[in-house]
C-alpha cells in the first residue's frame, strides 16, 4: 500500500510536470498563437483522438486505484464517546476526561505489547494522529460562549505502519481495544469494593469479628445506593433482585444477624485471649473517656456562651437574615446563638455516644472476665462466623451480579468505534477530474507540437547557418 | 540541393529514433518484469501472517477482554525448526486460549511428531483446545493412530463431539468441539448441539467444517464458532475472497475471516499449510488472533472527502 500511495503521488507529480511542459511550450510559441486557427490546430488531434482517450482512461484507472487502495487499506477510526457525562467533558466516574490519553505512551506501549509489534512507542506515535470535528471550527468571539465539548474523535494511522509487518487497520483496532479496556477499567464504574476478603478474621477476637463483618456489610450497602438512585427499577435477569431489595437484605444482615451474634458472644463472654482483650478494653476506655471529657467541655463552653449572649447581646443586636421561606427579617439571635446551640447539641451527642461505647466495652470486659464458656460455645460461635461469612459472600455475589448486569448495559455503549469507508463515487470523481486535466494537457501538447517543432527546427537551422558562416569566414581567412 | 540536405537529415534521424524506441521498449520490459516479480513474490508468499479480529460480546465480564489464538490446517508444516517461530509468535501474543481447528496432520503421513511437539510447547503458553479435522479422523479411526492419547498426555483438551467448561478472566466459557462433516451432522452432531446450545456461558465451538454453518448450524446459538478446512479458498481475490474448495466448489460462502450469524459469529481460518500441489495464491498462512470484549463496533462510516 505504501507503493500505491507513492504511485498516487507520482501520478500527480507527473501531471504537474506535463502542465509545466505545456506552459513552457505555449510561452515559447506565443508569438505564433494569434496566427493559429482553432480548426487547423484541432486537426492535429484527429489522428490521435483514440490514443488520447486510451491514455486518459488508463490515467483515470491508475488514479482511482491509487486513491481507493490506500483509503481502503488505512481507513480513519472514529471513536464516539456515548455516555451522559461525555458532553460535559467528564468520564463516567465524573473525573475529567482527557483526550490526550487516547494516544498516550502507556496506551501505545500496551498496543505494541498486545500486537507483538516490532516498533517502538515514538515511531508508532509518529504514525498516529487524532482530530476532533470541532478542531476545524473557528471560535467566534462575538457570540457568547459557543464552546462545545467534542464527544467524537477521529484517529488516523499512516500507511507507513505497514513497513513494520502490520496494517493501519490492525493498529487502530488494537488501539481501540486497549483504550476501551483502560477506559472501562480506570474511568468507569469500579466494583472492586465488592471483592470481600476474610483473611484478617484469622485469630481475631470474637467481638471484633462483628465489627469487621459489619464494616464489610456497610461497604456493600453504601455501594448500592449510588446506582439505585440512577435506576431503581433495574432488575437482574436471573435473581430478579433490584437495588432496593438487595439494600434491604444487607440491612437485615447488619441489624439481625450481626446483632444476634454479638448478643451470643457477650452472653457467653467469649474471647480468644481473655487478658489481652481486657487490657485492650481498658486502654480503649481510657482514650474514650478522654475524648468524652473533651466533648463535654466543648458542650459546656457553648452553653455558657449562649447564656452570655442571651444576657447581653440579644437586647440590642439585630442581624439581617432570611427565614426558611426566604423571607428577609432582622434577627436578634440567628447567627450567634443558633450556631452555638447546634454545636452544643453535636458535642453532647458525641459525648453520649462515647459514653455508650465505654459502657459497652466495660460490660464486654466484665463478661469476658466472668466467662466460664465451654468448648461448645466456641465452636457454636465459629459456626456463626462461617455462616455469616457465607451469607455476606452470597450478598456480595448478588450485588456483583446485579451491578454487572447494570454496568454491562451501560459499559458496552460507552465507546463506539467505526471505521470510515471511502466513497467510491467521490474517489472516482476526483480521479476523473485528474484524468480530465491529463486529457486537456495531452491535447494541448498535441496541438502545440507542430509549432514547437517548427520553432526548434528554425532555431536549429539558424544555428547551422551561423556555424556555416563562421566556417566560411574561417575558410576565407 | 535542398532535397539532398533533407534526405541526409532523414537518414541521420531514423537511427536516432530507433535507438530511442529500443531504449523505451527495454525500460518498459524491465519495469513490467520488476512489477510482475514483485507481485508474484507478494502473491505466492508463504510467510506466516498474524491477523487480528475483534468480536463484541456482552457475555464478557469485566473490562478485561479474552484473547484466543486460532491455528488450523498446518498439515505437518513447520515454521522454523520444531515450529519455534510459530511458538514464539504465539507466546508474544499472550493468548488466554489456544484453539486448534483440526487438520494439523496429514492422513497419508503417520508422523505425529510435529503436532505433538507443537502442542507440547503451546500448553506452556495457554490452555490448548483441539478439535480434530478430517485428516485426524482418518488417522485415528481408519488407521488406528494414537493421536488423541498422545495429545491428551501433553495436556491438550481434545474435544471430539464434547464440551468443557472453563473460566477465562471472570467469564465462564463452554468450549465445544464438533468434528462431524455436514453430511454426518444429523447422526453424530445434532444431539450434542441440542445440549450444548442450552448453556448460558459464552459458547465457543471448534468445528472443522465451515460448511456446517451453511445450513445445519446456520441458526445455531453459538457465540463464536471456529473453523478451518477451506484453506482460504486456496486462491484469494481482492474484494471477492476465496476462489475454490473441493467440498463446495467455486467461491465458498465462508472462505476466510469473521462472518456474522443470526445468533453469533463464525470465524474461518485460512489455515497454515496445505496438502495439495497447487500453491496458495494471495493467501498467506494465517495465525488468527480473536480479541473478544465488550467494545461495540458501529457500522462503517462513509467518508465525504
Amino acid at each position: 500500500m505504501v507503493i500505491l500511495s507513492a504511485a498516487g503521488l507520482a501520478l500527480k507529480a507527473f501531471l504537474f510536470f506535463l502542465c509545466l511542459v505545456l506552459l513552457y511550450r505555449f510561452i515559447k510559441i506565443r508569438e505564433k498563437l494569434p496566427a493559429m486557427e482553432l480548426r487547423g490546430s484541432l486537426s492535429h488531434l484527429t489522428g490521435r483522438k483514440r490514443w488520447l482517450a486510451v491514455w486518459s482512461i488508463l490515467f483515470f484507472l491508475a488514479c482511482f486505484t491509487a486513491r481507493m487502495g490506500p483509503a481502503l487499506y488505512s481507513p480513519d477510526m472514529v471513536m464516539v464517546f456515548n455516555y451522559e457525562e461525555a458532553a460535559r467533558g467528564q468520564n463516567p466516574n465524573v473525573t475529567r476526561f482527557n483526550e490526550s490519553n487516547i494516544l498516550s505512551d502507556h496506551i501505545l506501549e500496551k498496543v505494541i505489547q498486545r500486537g507483538n509489534l516490532a516498533i517502538d512507542v515514538d515511531r508508532l506515535s509518529d504514525f498516529l494522529t487524532m482530530s476532533a470535528p470541532l478542531d476545524a471550527e473557528k471560535l467566534d468571539v462575538s457570540v457568547e460562549s459557543n464552546l462545545k465539548i467534542s464527544t467524537e474523535y477521529r484517529v488516523r494511522c499512516s500507511s507507513m505502519a505497514s513497513l513494520y509487518h502490520t496494517s493501519p487497520r490492525t493498529v487502530l483496532n488494537l488501539l481501540a481495544d486497549v483504550y476501551w479496556e483502560d477506559f472501562v477499567g480506570n474511568y468507569a464504574e469500579n466494583d472492586s469494593v465488592l471483592d470481600l476478603s476474610f483473611d484478617e478474621l484469622d485469630g481475631m477476637e470474637y467481638l471484633d469479628v462483628k465489627d469487621f463483618l459489619s464494616m464489610q456489610a456497610y461497604k456493600l450497602r453504601n455501594y448500592i445506593p449510588v446506582y439505585s438512585s440512577e435506576s431503581g427499577s433495574f432488575r437482574a435477569a436471573e435473581s430478579q433482585e433490584t437495588f432496593a431489595s438487595l439494600s434491604e437484605k444487607i440491612g437485615n444482615f447488619i441489624n439481625i444477624e450481626l446483632e444476634r451474634y454479638e448478643a451470643f458472644v457477650l452472653e457467653k463472654g467469649l474471647s480468644q485471649d481473655r487478658r489481652t482483650y481486657q487490657s485492650r478494653m481498658q486502654y480503649a476506655n481510657r482514650l474514650l473517656e478522654t475524648s468524652q471529657r473533651k466533648e463535654l467541655a466543648a458542650y459546656d463552653v457553648r452553653i455558657e456562651t449562649i447564656d452570655m449572649y442571651n444576657a447581653f447581646m440579644t437586647q440590642f443586636v439585630l442581624i439581617p437574615t432570611y427565614d426558611e421561606d426566604k423571607e428577609f427579617y432582622m434577627s436578634r439571635t440567628k447567627v450567634g446563638v443558633d450556631y452555638f446551640a447546634d454545636e452544643a447539641k453535636e458535642h453532647l451527642a458525641a459525648a453520649t455516644e462515647l459514653g455508650e461505647e465505654i459502657e459497652h466495652n466495660a460490660y464486654a470486659s466484665t463478661q469476658v472476665n466472668a466467662s466460664q464458656a465451654a468448648g461448645d460455645a466456641y465452636s457454636q460461635a465459629d459456626q456463626y462466623i462461617e455462616s455469616m461469612k457465607a451469607e455476606l459472600q452470597k450478598l456480595s455475589a448478588q450485588c456483583r451480579e446485579l451491578c454487572s448486569a447494570y454496568f454491562r448495559e451501560k459499559r458496552d455503549g460507552y465507546i463506539q468505534v467505526c471505521f470510515t469507508a471511502p466513497s467510491a463515487v467521490n474517489e472516482a470523481a476526483a480521479a476523473f477530474a485528474l484524468a480530465a486535466v491529463f486529457a486537456a494537457v495531452q491535447a494541448g501538447l498535441a496541438v502545440s507540437k507542430p509549432f514547437y517543432r517548427e520553432l526548434r527546427e528554425n532555431r536549429a537551422g539558424r544555428k547551422d547557418g551561423d556555424k556555416q558562416e563562421v566556417h566560411k569566414e574561417s575558410a576565407a581567412q | 540541393m535542398a532535397a539532398d540536405v533533407k534526405e541526409k537529415e532523414t537518414a541521420v534521424a531514423i537511427p536516432k529514433r530507433g535507438k530511442k524506441r529500443r531504449f523505451r521498449v527495454i525500460c518498459g520490459v524491465l519495469l513490467a518484469a520488476a512489477v510482475l516479480t514483485f507481485c508474484g513474490w507478494r502473491m505466492l508468499s508463504d510467510e506466516l501472517e498474524v491477523s487480528f479480529y475483534h468480536l463484541y460480546s456482552p457475555k464478557i465480564v469485566g473490562a478485561e477482554g479474552v484473547r484466543a489464538v486460532v491455528l488450523s490446517d498446518l498439515h505437518n508444516r513447520e515454521f522454523g525448526p520444531g515450529n519455534e517461530d510459530l511458538v514464539g509468535q504465539i507466546a508474544g501474543l499472550e493468548p488466554d486460549l489456544i484453539l486448534i481447528a483440526g487438520d494439523m496432520v496429514n492422513a497419508d503421513d503417520a508422523n505425529l511428531n510435529v503436532v505433538a511437539d507443537l502442542c507440547g510447547a503451546l500448553v506452556k503458553i495457554a490452555p490448548v483446545y483441539y478439535s480434530p479435522g478430517n485428516h485426524e479422523s482418518n488417522l485415528m479411526y481408519e488407521q488406528g493412530s494414537p493421536l488423541e492419547s498422545l495429545l491428551v498426555e501433553q495436556g491438550v483438551h481434545f474435544l471430539v463431539t464434547w464440551s468443557e467448561e472453563a473460566v477465562v478472566g471472570k467469564t465462564p466459557f463452554l468450549i465445544g468441539g464438533l468434528n462431524t462433516s455436514p453430511e454426518g451432522f444429523a447422526e453424530y452432531g445434532a444431539a450434542f448441539m441440542e445440549e450444548y446450545e442450552k448453556s448460558s456461558a459464552f459458547k465457543l465451538l471448534i468445528s472443522h467444517y465451515p460448511n456446517l454453518y451453511y445450513d445445519a448450524l446456520a441458526d445455531a446459538a453459538v457465540d463464536l464458532a471456529v473453523c478451518g478446512h477451506f484453506h482460504g479458498g486456496q486462491v484469494r481475490l481482492p474484494l471477492v475472497g476465496g476462489v475454490y474448495h473441493g467440498d463446495v466448489g467455486f467461491f465458498p460462502q465462508y472462505s476466510g475471516g469473521m462472518y456474522q450469524l443470526p445468533h453469533g459469529a463464525v470465524f474461518v481460518s485460512r489455515g497454515m499449510g496445505g496438502h495439495s500441489l497447487f500453491p496458495r495464491v494471495n493467501n498467506r498462512p494465517e495465525l488468527a488472533v480473536i480479541d473478544i470484549n465488550g467494545r461495540q463496533d458501529a457500522g462503517p462510516q462513509q467518508t465525504s472527502s
